[in-house]
């Protein structure tokens, strides 16, 4: 009983204006409009991230038998339209939204991707965010779309990184507006970048070496600088063991040296100026890549005894 | 602003902390400009008159752009300065203002992008070519930030020269007897471990139990920037959060609040404003900082 009563307080603490006896039906449209209006509210309170993550985590503790007791009790529609409302609101704060037709019935994806597409290729998507009456949540669903390419350009391309990561560092999501304007504005700068490398005929990593010898983003690919990333990239290859990893440190540091060495001859023959800045990308870039430490847990002598 | 949760490569990191950390050397640009009018009068003086293609082509030179632009700018700011340094309050020390504010305009200036290459322009009397030939000069949507560019880094290049003493150049008369003296009251760091027991007590009201070690600690750590004496000054603040362990303060607090706050990372000046408790404890911080340095 006592576990019931703090839902039911709780519940009427996070969504105040909620009329939980006469929720409209899952097919509805009103039932949609209402989970993404109360979302855009949460999304607008000053802590109101806070305060949603606790009430979820307050929710995901309590025990199973209660909660289903708690929202018979209230009405036999307040179950799903809490499920949504929670994985609409904890997908925007974390930083990942699995389903856009929870923003819209139009954004449904093709039945064969795992992954939406979460780029600003994506127009309806586009669309959907610049015309929303719902402007938290579309900041946010921004938001999911910038970490989405900066976890993806953490991976591959550093200079990438720091170029999403400088220009966005000064907006926040509390100010929806700028936050839209500006962040999709870097995203797009990003990906046409990303793009004009693809048509030149460059992979991933031919990019990301390209940029690492220029130092930063955007640029046009000089020509020298593809040579050069494309040479550097064919030196790697030839190096590289037969699973494209380094397991321990010396063997590692000889490929390292091996490829900068090369690295200088290289400038000097195209009259590239190399600084510390690009090196240092290189140098992390690389071992991020191709150097993995052994631990105690991986080792065969371990799994055996085990 | 750039601050400790941005995600930035390790990279990027040394690159702007470098910045940071030269700033005194890399934005001191009398050399610079005295190489760009040379180097642009000679070249105009190549330049064949009966023929003012060459000319045009010669404008449009990234090169050139840079000097031009970089000369044109040299005294924009100058009235910020002054505004700056004029009306100061009372209590206020402008040097500590003007640097507070030189690593706000770095902090912009690195989040240009090609801007990271100026580290490199000091390496040789040429170099700045190679910065200037790889500006986004003639890039659609470009004009902006190369204007706002030439601004900041001629902004830096001016509070330089008045941090550096050298304001006298700009008609800008600072006393520097003022600052000298918070140097010195540092060097020499009369500050006992009791004074630091006042100063917390001071600002106790402003601050959680638990932080309070650490707000101090950090504070003098971050001001150790404008130390002349360096290497004594960080053994000291070592010494410092050492004792603070065994007196005083309870083992862990330091780092517990570290994590739990990024804001005592930062220097003073640079604290979130928002919150109206950390504006309050800034102020009485410095207040006592103050009262107990004998500034």
């Amino acid at each position: 009983m006592a576990t019931e009563f703090k839902l039911c307080a709780l519940l009427k603490q996070v969504f105040p204006d909620v009329d939980f006896e006469n929720l409209p039906d899952i097919e509805d449209q009103a039932f949609k409009e209402l989970t993404l209006k109360e979302a855009d509210r949460i999304l607008g309170l000053p802590d109101g991230e806070d305060i949603f993550m606790a009430f979820a985590e307050e929710l995901s503790n309590s025990n199973e038998s209660d909660f289903v007791k708690q929202f018979s009790s209230l009405n036999s529609k307040a179950f799903p339209w809490l499920t949504c409302e929670i994985v609409l609101l904890v997908g925007l704060i974390r930083h990942f939204m699995p389903r856009l037709e929870l923003l819209d019935e139009g954004l449904k994806d093709d039945q064969d991707s795992v992954y939406p597409d979460l780029t600003v290729n994506n127009t309806a998507l586009m669309e959907w965010l610049h015309k929303t009456p719902y402007r938290h949540v579309s900041a946010y669903m921004v938001r999911v779309m910038y970490y989405e390419m900066l976890h993806w350009s953490m991976e591959y391309n550093p200079p990438m990184q720091d170029y999403l990561a400088m220009q966005c560092s000064d907006v926040e999501p509390s100010d929806p507006e700028l936050y839209i304007s500006k962040v999709l504005d870097v995203l797009k700068v990003a990906d046409d970048h990303f793009d004009r490398g693809l048509k030149l005929g460059l992979n991933e990593d031919l990019m990301a070496l390209t940029d690492m010898l220029w130092e930063f983003i955007p640029h046009d690919y000089p020509d020298e600088y593809v040579q050069m990333a494309c040479e550097m990239y064919k030196i790697i290859q030839q190096q590289l063991p037969r699973d494209n990893k380094f397991n321990d440190q010396d063997s590692y540091d000889l490929f390292e040296h091996a490829v900068m060495d090369k690295c200088f001859s290289l400038a000097a023959e195209r009259e590239i100026e190399l600084s510390n800045f690009s090196l240092n990308y290189i140098h992390f870039w690389l071992e991020n890549k191709y150097f993995v430490e052994e631990t105690d847990e991986d080792s065969p002598s371990n799994t055996l005894q085990s | 602003m750039i601050n400790a949760n941005t995600p930035l490569t390790p990279a990027m990191q040394q690159q702007v902390e470098m910045l940071h950390r030269d700033a005194d050397k890399l934005f001191a640009l009398d050399w610079l400009y005295k190489e760009l009018c040379a180097w642009h009068q000679k070249q105009i003086a190549k330049l064949d008159p009966a023929q003012p293609e060459e000319f045009c082509q010669f404008m449009n030179q990234p090169t050139c752009q840079f000097a031009t632009q970089l000369l044109k700018n040299k005294r924009e700011s100058l009235a910020d300065i002054r505004i700056l340094v004029d009306y100061c309050f009372v209590d206020e020390v402008p040097l500590q203002q003007l640097y507070d504010l030189r690593e706000k305009l770095i902090d912009q200036l690195c989040g240009m992008g090609f801007t990271l290459s100026w580290y490199n322009v000091r390496r040789y009397n040429d170099s700045w070519m190679r910065f200037a030939n790889r500006m986004p000069f003639n890039h659609a949507g470009s004009e902006e930030i190369i204007n706002r560019f030439f601004k900041l880094i001629c902004h830096i290049a001016l509070i330089t020269d008045v941090y550096d003493h050298r304001g006298g150049q700009y008609g800008i008369d600072i006393d520097y007897s003022d600052f000298d003296q918070v140097e010195r009251t540092e060097g020499s760091r009369e500050l006992t471990n009791e004074k630091l027991v006042d100063i917390v007590n001071e600002c106790a009201i402003y601050m959680t139990q638990q932080s309070m070690w650490a707000v101090v600690y950090h504070v003098l750590l971050r001001r150790k920037l404008i130390v002349a004496n360096k290497s004594g000054f960080e053994k000291r603040v070592g010494d410092l959060h050492f004792d603070a362990h065994v007196k005083d303060c309870p083992q862990g607090t330091i780092g517990k609040a570290e994590s739990s706050s990024p804001y005592l990372m930062n220097r003073l000046s640079t604290w979130p404003q928002d919150g109206g408790r950390n504006v309050k404890l800034r102020d009485a911080l410095l207040k006592s900082l103050k009262k107990h340095l004998n500034v």
